[in-house]
């Protein structure tokens, strides 16, 4: 069947299976490999990428429901002019070991700061709730979120003069 | 068997139209947080799926003249997001607002956590204890259900192969009450319940419980009211005395219901402490 999607700016159009899920059809169709399977059930959030402005697990959707949808890959994170601030919060802080849960790890992450980029502990807690990490604890994550938090507070602040 | 084709719609009378012609054969799909696991194992005897989860009319959230609506394919975070539901109904939305994680809250829907008739769905306790009612459609009818006839056990529901939910009406109720909700998963984020709670409450200007309706989860085949922990309370003085007794009660309740079952002894002890919980719930008034 055919999908019309927009992946990371560019308009995708494919023609694939219907019971396709969106994580295989990124990964497989697309060849955008940054994008974990971990659970297969909504549990891990290694799969997480955001559509709309929201956080969805893209191995609980079917490729066929993001039909005229926005979806945002940790390919589509990194900016023009060099990585994003969580990207580079996380490698400042020293917040990766295996690295499988990171790339969901940070779509979380930006879903929140781009939606408000004051939050406080409890929201940064929450907003990677959805997301496993059997390395690190979550601590220095927290770091790096905070620490993404005042760049782009910064980055707004500058915009906002800049107007 | 594999499913062979996605249908997405955008209109009611699309979906009622579908299930016709499909009868049997078509399921339909919202947020897909518990369908897209059992389509992974196989699970799904249905060949073609309705997708509904861009139905705009399905959506909304808005007080009607007889009550308070929620559309059946609102998602667990436009609920949470919503500053009426939480300030009217509030064991509703600490129930929305425990589902999963975001990632789950942002697909999952209220419609589909009903339909899917688990006994362990967050958001039918508390509103069973808001006394909700159901608007179910087809193509030739339309009727309204109370949420407490739903049910006819576990993954089994009275909804039709040609019916779907539009929505849901928490009737209007005069002057104040409170609304609590508590449930025990194994942990915080991401946790199925192993029990539930919800509790809507009426007091008289002497304390006494004037009204009271308590709802489970997990507690039985599928969600329920629990009529003899209601009986228990009714007309008594909100103290500690009359928790603690009606939490004993339930204890009793449980124990008999599960009696024979593994997570029996657990749970009539677990139960006491959900309850109390629930009976401290948010407070509103008109």
């Amino acid at each position: 069947m055919k999908l019309n999607v927009n992946v990371n700016g560019q308009l995708v159009e494919r023609d694939i299976p219907a019971q396709l899920r969106l994580i295989d059809f990124l990964r497989d169709e697309l060849g955008l490999k940054g994008t974990k399977e971990g659970c297969g059930e909504g549990e891990c959030g290694a799969c997480t990428v955001i559509i709309d402005g929201k956080t969805v697990d893209s191995c609980l959707m079917l490729a066929l429901q993001c039909e005229g949808k926005s979806i945002t890959t940790i390919e589509g994170v990194r900016r023009a002019d060099g990585l994003h601030p969580v990207q580079q919060a996380f490698l400042e802080v020293g917040a990766v070991q295996c690295g499988y849960c990171i790339p969901g790890m940070v779509l979380s992450a930006k879903a929140l700061l781009d939606e408000n980029n004051h939050p406080d502990a409890a929201q940064i807690k929450e907003s990677i709730s959805g997301n496993l990490c059997r390395c690190t604890g979550y601590d220095k994550m927290f770091q790096a979120i905070e620490k993404a938090a005042i760049v782009m507070q910064k980055e707004a602040q500058t915009d906002n003069e800049g107007l | 068997m594999a499913v062979e084709q996605v249908l997405k719609v955008e209109l009611v009378s699309e979906i009622h139209e579908h299930l016709e012609t499909y009868k049997g054969t078509a399921k339909m799909i919202c947020g897909g947080t518990d369908l897209c696991v059992k389509l992974r194992e196989g699970h799904v005897k249905e060949t073609v799926l309705i997708d509904i989860s861009d139905v705009k009319a399905l959506k909304s959230l808005s007080e009607l003249e007889d009550g308070f609506w929620i559309g059946a394919c609102s998602s667990f975070s436009d609920i949470v997001e919503n500053p009426e539901v939480r300030l009217k109904f509030p064991g509703f939305w600490k129930a929305c607002q425990s589902v999963g994680a975001p990632q789950i809250r942002n697909k999952g829907t209220v419609g589909g956590n009903l339909a899917n008739g688990s006994p362990a769905a967050d958001a039918a306790p508390p509103l069973l204890a808001l006394n909700a009612k159901l608007k179910i459609s087809s193509k030739a009818n339309v009727r309204w259900v109370e949420l407490s006839e739903f049910y006819l056990g576990k993954g089994k529901t009275i909804l039709d192969v040609n019916e779907v939910i539009e929505g849901i009406l928490i009737p209007t109720t005069q002057g104040p009450y409170q609304q609590g909700f508590e449930k025990l998963g194994l942990r915080n984020a991401l946790a199925i319940s192993r029990l539930s709670v919800s509790v809507y409450m009426v007091l008289d200007e002497f304390q006494l419980i004037r009204e009271i309706r308590v709802a489970s989860g997990s507690l039985g085949l599928s969600p329920m009211r629990e009529p003899l922990i209601e009986a228990f309370l009714i007309a008594k003085p909100l103290n500690e005395q009359t928790i603690s007794l009606g939490a004993d009660a339930f204890s009793n309740v449980v124990a008999d219901r599960l009696s024979g079952r593994s997570t029996c002894a657990f749970k009539k002890e677990a139960v006491k402490g959900i309850f109390r919980a629930a009976m401290q719930g948010g407070y509103y008034e008109a």
